[in-house]
């Protein structure tokens, strides 16, 4: 409780910060991060020996999204509490607000992990990357990411420090960020209490997707680790940041441009073009301002690089700050058209996100645990040693993975693209071929893994035996209050004000330009230069008290906070709102999607819950190689009822796009009992299970109602007449099997409805353009078949 | 215009666009970081180590 003491001038009080939650936090941080690297770890040995995937729940395609999940939330999640909680207290000179919401928080948050651990091994799944947690799940996620927001800014509101720091800068975006993109990437409809439908579809929900993707990268996995950077590293070398200005420029230029990005995870891809080369250019802009921060971060250790070679801690955010910039140099890099057509689909991408992930936030995270621990504990760390240890076996250990992922990645990207020199054939056509040749490299990353996972457990035990040479502390501090200094900046006059006004009218206008008819946008065109002129005559008039806008901004959080939102909600809104209005089966002239019937339905929902996804793609590139292996490039309209978007962001298998029709039914039903039958060298793993499991039949019908709802065009259906037509297409598959040789298939069983869709892949209802164009003579290369397909993978069954 | 923008390559302005929102952003922001009393600049930057 405090003690407060009246004097003539302020209140001085002495303030106990609530340390335990942080303390929570680094201990859960910790023990999730062994797991989720321990999944890791697991998972790379699958991609070499098929035979771990030893259970249905055990597979690649669902412990995967396990293993992200629990690095991304769990174990970075855990530690950005533990940083963010540690040090808004003291730069707020405040206790958090409230005890009981940061109990909630953590356990909450520990909830939705072990709900996640529990729900993703059985398949329960959105089937979209970092955001496959079934809905229930989702909204405890929301509804714990509020109690924290409340929490935070409510210390805010009580701060006892009229400025606010740079971190908590870091840290008000990433909480309105965050908030933003998981709600509307998240927006679904129920069909049942473990399934939902994304209400976007096909080319909508990939933008969508990505954009909520490459900024959850953004937000949650580096905005507060610069937070936690530019308030611990400065403790850790005992002197200032080395430019405060310079972190003003790192932090809006990183929160406006960087929203943007997300498209360049779709380059080549049937998304709208100007929307990827938004997403790459933006990309390359991002160079500036991540370099800027990170070069911020390397000075701040100016005069004392002496640390480096002594202390741990220093040693880990040196080493981190410096992936980040590693990082950051090639994520813009990866976003060249050019270049993300090597990249795409190859793990030279997860050697990216790894250098990343291990590099920037598992060393920031260790340094960052080898300096809270003593000091939450009152103690000395219990071997500086075994934490030098640590580093090295880390540091090496990423070496080891990131290299042999670009060399992996470069090899496989150079094969899967390399064309005979007359352009006219692929020179490894079979893809098992360039899967075999990266076999060692895959070897080189489960060493790389098992020696970074050595590294968090030495560092597990490290702090547990630190833990317990001493004893829990709060601290305690004595502060001033002068409450009067603070939060002078209401929202009226922050936005209420002329140069806001016409600001507002200009960028109104600006839509008009591009949503007006032909005339009347020109109009809209000049009207919006003349606002312009008009915001700039007002800010300038008013140049007196305007001059130190920014400054008192800076130091208010309420609109801060709002303009940060605006900032973040500008640039994803001009992407998605395009999209989401336009992009619609009713408006695509050319080719569409043929609508799923019941059984294959059910059939993709057994191959999103298989996690397939992690390994095909379904998405063929505008690049010629892609066209020669697979065939004619994916049009937009052609996953258009696809809810979710299945286009993949890794091909461990070939892409799928359009794998219907290709083999008869005869050759899935062997692939997936043994793909080695069919392919040999194959990692890919079996399911037996589908042999024997039921097909969802229950909830079918309310899963079409549910599409009918989305929009997606299924003629009124009874819930019988669902199952009836479910059955009727299974018995015509069992009988086709049972005439390519293979009796006894049930026309229930999810092996039979996974085929029912694996057929249906590349099915469309052709256009009348591409009708007369087929009639079309010889030699004219439309539509472009490829000469040798992807059909190097023998079967006995194909005649 | 809006049409255009969706079925259009519009590698004519995007790149312009591009650039030019984000040379808006990089200057307001350099032009306020700079225009930061020194004073204040010194004081915030030495927040962390108020302890």
């Amino acid at each position: 409780m405090p003690n407060a003491m009246t004097t003539t001038a302020s209140v001085k009080t002495t303030i106990e910060f609530n340390d335990k939650v942080v303390r929570q936090f680094m201990l859960a941080s910790i023990i999730w991060g062994i797991v989720g690297m321990l999944a890791g770890v697991f998972i790379a040995s699958q991609l070499n020996f098929h035979q771990l995937n030893l259970a249905s729940w055990l597979s690649f395609g669902r412990l995967r999204p396990l293993h992200t999940n629990a690095v991304i939330f769990a174990f970075v999640g855990n530690m950005m509490f533990a940083g963010i909680y540690y040090s808004t207290q003291r730069l707020c000179k405040a206790r958090m607000a409230s005890d009981l919401l940061s109990k909630i928080h953590f356990w909450g948050w520990q909830l939705i992990i072990v709900a996640a651990a529990i729900t993703l091994p059985l398949g329960l799944t959105r089937g979209q990357e970092y955001a496959e947690l079934i809905w229930p799940v989702n909204v405890a996620v929301a509804l714990i990411w509020v109690v924290f927001a409340v929490n935070f800014f409510w210390t805010l509101a009580r701060r006892n420090e009229p400025t606010l720091y740079v971190a908590l800068w870091f840290y008000i975006a990433t909480i309105i960020t965050i908030a933003l993109l998981y709600i509307v990437n998240h927006l679904s409809i129920p069909t049942s209490w473990t399934h939902s439908y994304t209400i976007f579809a096909g080319v909508q929900n990939a933008l969508v997707q990505w954009w909520y993707g490459h900024n959850a990268v953004a937000f949650f996995l580096t905005t507060p680790i610069l937070g936690i950077m530019y308030y611990f590293l400065p403790k850790a070398v005992e002197r200032p940041v080395y430019s405060y200005r310079l972190s003003i420029v790192h932090f809006w230029s990183l929160v406006f441009i960087y929203i943007w990005a997300g498209p360049h995870h779709l380059l080549h891809t049937a998304l709208p073009k100007w929307l990827q080369l938004l997403g790459m250019f933006f990309s390359l802009m991002l160079w500036v301002p991540s370099w800027g921060g990170m070069l911020n971060g390397l000075l701040t250790l100016r005069g004392a690089w002496d640390k480096l070679r002594t202390d741990p801690v220093v040693k880990f955010f040196i080493a981190a700050i410096t992936f980040y910039g590693m990082a950051t140099f090639e994520g813009p890099l990866l976003s060249i058209r050019a270049v993300n057509s090597l990249s795409h689909y190859s793990d030279w991408t997860i050697g990216h996100v790894h250098a990343g992930a291990m590099g920037w936030n598992g060393f920031m995270a260790a340094g960052l645990f080898y300096w809270l621990a003593p000091r939450l504990y009152g103690t000395k760390l219990h071997s500086l040693g075994w934490a030098n240890v640590h580093f090295w076996i880390g540091l090496v250990g990423i070496l080891i993975y990131v290299g042999s992922m670009w060399v992996s990645g470069i090899m496989q990207g150079l094969m899967l693209n390399a064309t005979t020199p007359d352009g006219t054939a692929l020179v490894y056509p079979n893809f098992i071929d360039t899967l075999t040749s990266i076999r060692a490299m895959m070897g080189f990353r489960i060493v790389g893994g098992s020696l970074y996972l050595a590294g968090m457990i030495l560092m597990g035990v490290n702090i547990w035996l630190t833990i317990r040479r001493g004893s829990p502390v709060n601290e305690t501090r004595e502060v001033v209050i002068e409450r009067t200094q603070q939060d002078t900046m209401g929202m009226r006059e922050t936005f209420i004000n002329d140069p806001v006004a016409c600001g507002c009218g200009a960028l109104l206008l600006t839509f008009g330009w591009f949503f007006l008819p032909p005339g009347a946008s020109l109009v809209s065109l000049i009207c919006a230069i003349i606002f312009v002129g008009l915001t700039v005559k007002r800010f300038r008039q008013g140049h007196q008290t305007w001059e130190r806008w920014h400054d008192r901004l800076l130091a208010n959080w309420l609109p801060f906070t709002v303009l940060t939102f605006v900032a973040v909600a500008l640039g994803g809104l001009i992407q998605i709102i395009p999209t989401v209005m336009v992009n619609r089966a009713k408006n695509v002239e050319d080719r569409i999607q043929q609508v799923y019937t019941p059984l294959e339905l059910a059939g993709r929902d057994i191959y999103v819950s298989e996690g397939c996804y992690n390994c095909h793609s379904q998405m063929i590139r505008t690049m010629l190689p892609d066209v020669l292996r697979y065939g004619d490039y994916s049009r937009l309209g052609e996953s258009i009822y696809d809810h979710p978007f299945q286009w993949g962001s890794k091909r461990t298998g070939p892409d799928l796009a359009r794998e219907g029709g290709k083999y008869p039914h005869s050759w899935h039903y062997d692939h997936m009992r043994d793909p080695r039958l069919i392919s040999a060298g194959s990692n890919m793993p079996p399911y037996p299970h589908l042999f024997t499991e039921k097909f969802d039949q229950k909830t079918l019908w309310r899963k079409i109602g549910v599409m009918t709802q989305l929009g997606v065009p299924y003629p009124a259906m009874t819930d019988t007449e669902v199952k009836t037509r479910a059955i009727e297409q299974g018995i015509q598959i069992a009988k086709e099997l049972e005439a390519q040789g293979r009796p006894g298939a049930m026309p229930d069983t999810k092996i039979v409805a996974l085929i029912s869709y694996l057929q249906k892949l590349g099915k469309y209802d052709v256009p009348e353009i591409e009708e007369r164009a087929r009639n079309t003579p010889q030699g004219i290369p439309f539509p472009l078949k490829p000469a040798v397909p992807d059909d190097h993978r023998p079967s006995t069954s194909v005649k | 215009m809006y049409k255009r923008l969706i079925y259009e390559a519009a590698l004519e302005w995007v790149p312009y666009a591009a650039f030019a929102i984000t040379v808006v952003i990089f200057v307001t922001f350099v032009v306020r970081a700079f225009s930061l009393r020194k004073e204040s600049a010194e004081r915030l930057s030495r927040a962390p180590l108020d302890d």
